[in-house]
């Protein structure tokens, strides 16, 4: 039986999270907050929603091979 | 003055980022610009105080008198998750201008593991309601004193001549390092 409980437990709490989701998709980027929306989500380690910040740290990664190659021990 | 002990604890002796090692994707990603460490950290202090302030009556009332406290990670994970949204969807509607400084940086709070490791420490420790709360804020204003601290750092790091090599995420590896050893001199002041 606990076993039944918990399955129904996280069914309704991924309802709540879908359900939030799917409002909060609903309700786009106010005008005027684009750029500052973009900014944001330039985070340096996150791989996150393909931001343009992973594009960014392919150039990175691609530097770091260059550099690995030039200083091969 | 357990309250105080507990919140100085959680700002400095065991402080979420360089003692705990939590929440360190953004403490890595985000702490190039000064204006978004500032709205991450102030987005990061409501994101933790609303999810401490949610987790543990839903550990305390339904999880634990069900007998099914094993699922309290996925539970946290789904709920924080949920909350975020929520928080992003009525700051969204509520103000432009709290959305620009705050709301954006809401996206990347919900998969912070500071967020979820607060709310299973509060459970975990099986402290009163109000030392919960009081944990978390601490816990959230350490995160913010040590990553607006670390931005400066790397905002002068940038202006250095640091050697090729070390460049960017290596030197900022080596000054979180160090400013962890620091606050590991803080340990015997409580």
């Amino acid at each position: 039986m606990p076993i039944v409980i918990a399955i129904i437990t996280v069914i309704i709490l991924v309802v709540l999270y879908v359900g939030t989701g799917m409002l909060n998709d609903k309700v786009g980027v106010p005008k005027g907050c684009e750029k500052a929306y973009l900014e944001a989500q330039e985070c340096e380690t996150c791989s996150a929603s393909g931001s343009a910040s992973c594009h960014s740290n392919d150039g990175k990664f691609q530097d770091a091979l260059e550099f690995m190659k030039e200083v091969k021990l | 003055m357990d309250l105080l002990a507990i919140l100085i604890s959680s700002l400095l002796i065991n402080n979420i980022i360089l003692m705990q090692f939590l929440g360190l994707c953004s403490f890595f990603g985000v702490s190039t610009k000064m204006k978004s460490v500032v709205g991450m950290s102030l987005a990061v202090i409501v994101v933790i105080l609303l999810s401490a302030a949610i987790t543990w009556p839903i550990y305390r009332f339904v999880l634990d008198p069900l007998g099914i406290t094993y699922i309290n990670t996925i539970a946290f994970i789904l709920v924080i998750a949920a909350l975020v949204q929520l928080t992003e969807l009525v700051v969204k509607k509520v103000s432009k201008s709290l959305y620009k400084a705050l709301g954006v940086y809401l996206p990347l709070i919900a998969t912070n593991c500071a967020v979820l490791g607060v709310a299973l420490t509060n459970v975990a420790s099986d402290i009163p309601y109000s030392e919960a709360l009081v944990y978390a804020l601490g816990s959230a204003l350490g995160y913010s004193l040590v990553i607006i601290a670390f931005a400066a750092i790397r905002i002068k790091l940038n202006a250095a001549n640091t050697p090729k090599a070390l460049k960017g995420i290596p030197i900022a590896l080596i000054t979180a390092s160090l400013m962890a050893l620091a606050f590991m001199g803080l340990a015997g002041i409580i």
